[in-house]
């Protein structure tokens, strides 16, 4: 199917026709069901709760976070692995936010997934070659035996496997060598948009440097975008060019790498980059400390007004009643603080 | 002074189907009263089994300290029998585990979790022991003891649960406590929580720690000292200062290059993105350790003495001449002319 079949058109997408990606006001709300046979929600956990950010072609846009603030989710949404309750999601100027499973189907040519886990994200049955090639057939990209096998191979090859491996099962590949499998089959329906959902952090740090250089090797030759998900902050600055930084389910900044980085604004931005350690003893100790106290609420009972203030260090009285919305406060700068100057009147 | 836990030699073998798999092999480290002490190395490397191997805590069968001496506090564990062993355990040198998920009993509450030491060890009786436990749990930094010392660990979060952890570690004032990759399963703003509270903790209360963690960041902010293990060797030994400002064995370099920092430069000097260095290749199998060193394989600075001859640890040039500076490598000088280049920020 191509994208004219499409219900919606691509006349109500933005101007900027370089922008790949254009998620508008996503929320995901899970119901908490009580009662056994006449299920029913009693809450909603409000996993994502009104998200905004564009991703340029063939940029990479990092989403750090802590566990449970709706990062993942995000990722699951754009790819539709879950039905988003409420918002937009144009995607190469298709709002795919309620498009129809078979539609879906075809519009996952253009979009793949990296998992966290290469442990448990292969299928122990399968071997490695017909992991690869699994989506090969599914999208019907190859018309015969000898060139599935073919393009497997090229596959394992640009991956940095040996095309011998094939036949392998996964629990015969080390943890590095399974993530590049799994890089492999996101690759092999020649996809322009990756979900990245920590696709490091569960491999040992000497081979996690090879995995990142595969990652930007591949973006440079294929012309792929990333949304690079990761809760290490250390890893999406070497990768990203914008990052996102979320919590409890909103955006809290959003803005090129080195501004993030070098001149954070949000509060809960400045207290996340402080507390990540730097392998620097001396520099390390020049370095000021912001610790947080306490802990991320439940997102079933999120705090009211601004989500953070709880934890926050500036925060003011207003900041329990005023919901903030995410606004740019420098060029290209948006974030979510009343507090922040150039955030305006609120 | 002499040191609290003095490690000479330890070998602890695993005897598995495939062959005997060499998970520590010749250790040897010393720990001084109140010291912390850094043990860095990546999964497979010997540190886990290395700190289990000190609380005698080794599965038998499959594994077994085949060799050497653990002197702690003037005698050697190793020889003691299980009894005295129980006696040390949690009394005099306590352990704090990964997973604050699966190291609590999820069928009692706190209450009879950390009684059950202080009662014990102490010799305290229940309500004695349950008004220590809640003076740990307030120390710790967990609001509402009394109320929360009835609940089941269910009820509290990860960096809560680790709290609770490190309480119990305290609660019978020992002399060492070995925490094993304490907040690998904490979130970042977290994880600075935990280690900040163990750091105070131990110094108030004189204690020594030993570190055991693959975040190279984490020891340099903690750690007086520093231990690098690979293969189920220290291959690297020295001052927290000396090991991230002149490290001298090509492993350790290769992990600092290899881990993106936030205080890296992200160009390089003709303007293109700087690339990390992975170190190429994977840790070797356990169970056939190559002859020589164990780290040829993916050394950039290997000559024909490293295939044949397995260098010991040897002491370096170092800018602390208290401290000594001890690098498994032949070539560690070459090292120290790239340690130069990566201080001054170009390496």
């Amino acid at each position: 199917m191509t994208t004219a079949e499409m219900p919606q058109t691509a006349a109500t997408t933005p101007a900027a026709e370089n922008l790949l990606l254009d998620v508008r006001d996503l929320k995901m709300h899970f119901p908490v069901t009580s009662g056994i046979l006449f299920q029913r929600a009693v809450a909603y956990i409000k996993a994502i709760d009104g998200v905004n950010f564009t991703v340029r072609r063939g940029e990479t846009l990092g989403m750090v976070g802590e566990s449970g603030c709706g990062k993942t989710t995000t990722g699951r949404c754009i790819l539709r692995l879950y039905r988003p309750t409420d918002g937009q999601i144009w995607f190469n100027g298709v709002d795919i936010a309620q498009a129809k499973t078979g539609q879906m189907r075809a519009m996952r040519r253009q979009m793949q997934i990296i998992f966290q886990d290469p442990y448990s994200s292969l299928n122990p049955r399968m071997t490695a070659g017909n992991i690869i090639g699994e989506p090969l057939a599914v999208h019907g990209l190859v018309n015969n035996k000898r060139e599935y096998r073919e393009r497997v191979a090229e596959l394992l090859n640009n991956v940095g496997l040996n095309p011998y491996m094939a036949d392998r099962f996964p629990h015969e590949f080390s943890g590095g060598q399974r993530q590049r499998i799994g890089v492999a089959r996101a690759l092999s329906v020649d996809p322009d948009f990756i979900v990245c959902d920590e696709p490091v952090s569960a491999l040992d740090v000497s081979i996690q440097a090879q995995i990142i250089n595969l990652l930007e090797d591949l973006q440079e030759r294929y012309d792929l975008t990333y949304l690079f998900i990761a809760h290490d902050l250390s890893v999406v600055r070497h990768i990203s060019d914008r990052v996102a930084v979320m919590y409890l389910g909103k955006i809290v900044e959003i803005a090129d790498r080195n501004a993030i980085y070098e001149n954070p604004q949000h509060p809960y931005t400045r207290a996340l980059l402080s507390a990540v350690p730097i392998p620097d003893p001396v520099l390390d100790a020049q370095r000021e400390r912001i610790i947080l106290s306490g802990e991320v609420p439940s997102p079933l009972n999120p705090p009211s007004g601004c989500v953070f203030h709880p934890r926050c260090p500036i925060a003011t009285d207003d900041c329990t009643r005023v919901n903030p919305e995410a606004r740019e406060v420098l060029p290209d700068h948006v974030a979510a603080c009343i507090n922040v100057p150039g955030y305006g009147p609120y | 002074m002499d040191p609290l836990l003095e490690v000479k030699n330890l070998q602890t073998y695993f005897f598995t189907y495939e062959g005997v798999v060499k998970a520590v092999d010749d250790v040897s480290y010393e720990v001084m009263p109140g010291e912390t002490l850094g043990l860095v190395g990546e999964s497979g490397c010997g540190k886990s089994v290395s700190a289990l191997s000190l609380m005698r805590l080794i599965p038998d069968p499959p594994g077994k300290t085949v060799g050497g001496e653990v002197m702690f506090d003037g005698e050697d564990i190793l020889q003691i029998d299980m009894d005295d062993m129980r006696r040390i355990r949690g009394a005099k040198m306590a352990m704090v585990f990964q997973e604050p998920m699966t190291s609590l009993n999820p069928v009692l509450t706190l209450d009879r979790q950390l009684t059950e030491t202080i009662q014990l060890h102490m010799g305290k009786s229940r309500d004695e022991a349950r008004k220590d436990a809640v003076d740990l749990l307030a120390r710790v930094g967990i609001p509402d003891p009394e109320r929360r010392i009835r609940q089941y660990p269910h009820q509290f979060s990860g960096g809560m649960r680790q709290r609770v952890m490190i309480a119990m570690a305290l609660s019978c004032n020992p002399r060492l406590i070995i925490a094993d990759e304490p907040t690998t399963a904490l979130d970042v703003t977290i994880q600075a929580q935990i280690l900040e509270l163990m750091k105070s903790l131990t110094q108030d209360l004189g204690v020594a720690l030993i570190i055991i963690t693959h975040n190279l960041g984490v020891v340099a902010r903690y750690a007086d000292r520093v231990n690098v293990m690979y293969a189920g060797k220290i291959i690297e030994r020295g001052s927290a200062f000396e090991i991230y400002t002149n490290p001298r064995h090509p492993y350790t370099v290769g992990l600092l290059d290899s881990v993106p920092r936030l205080d890296q430069r992200l160009m390089d000097d003709e303007g293109q993105a700087a690339k990390l260095v992975p170190i190429e290749g994977q840790p070797p199998d356990l169970v056939n350790l190559p002859q020589g060193c164990s780290f040829r394989a993916r050394c950039r600075f290997a000559i024909d003495k490293c295939v044949t001859e397995a260098p010991p640890l040897m002491p370096v040039e170092s800018n602390n001449s208290e401290e000594p500076h001890v690098s498994a490598c032949w070539r560690s000088e070459i090292l120290g002319v790239q340690a130069l280049s990566y201080a001054m920020g170009t390496g």
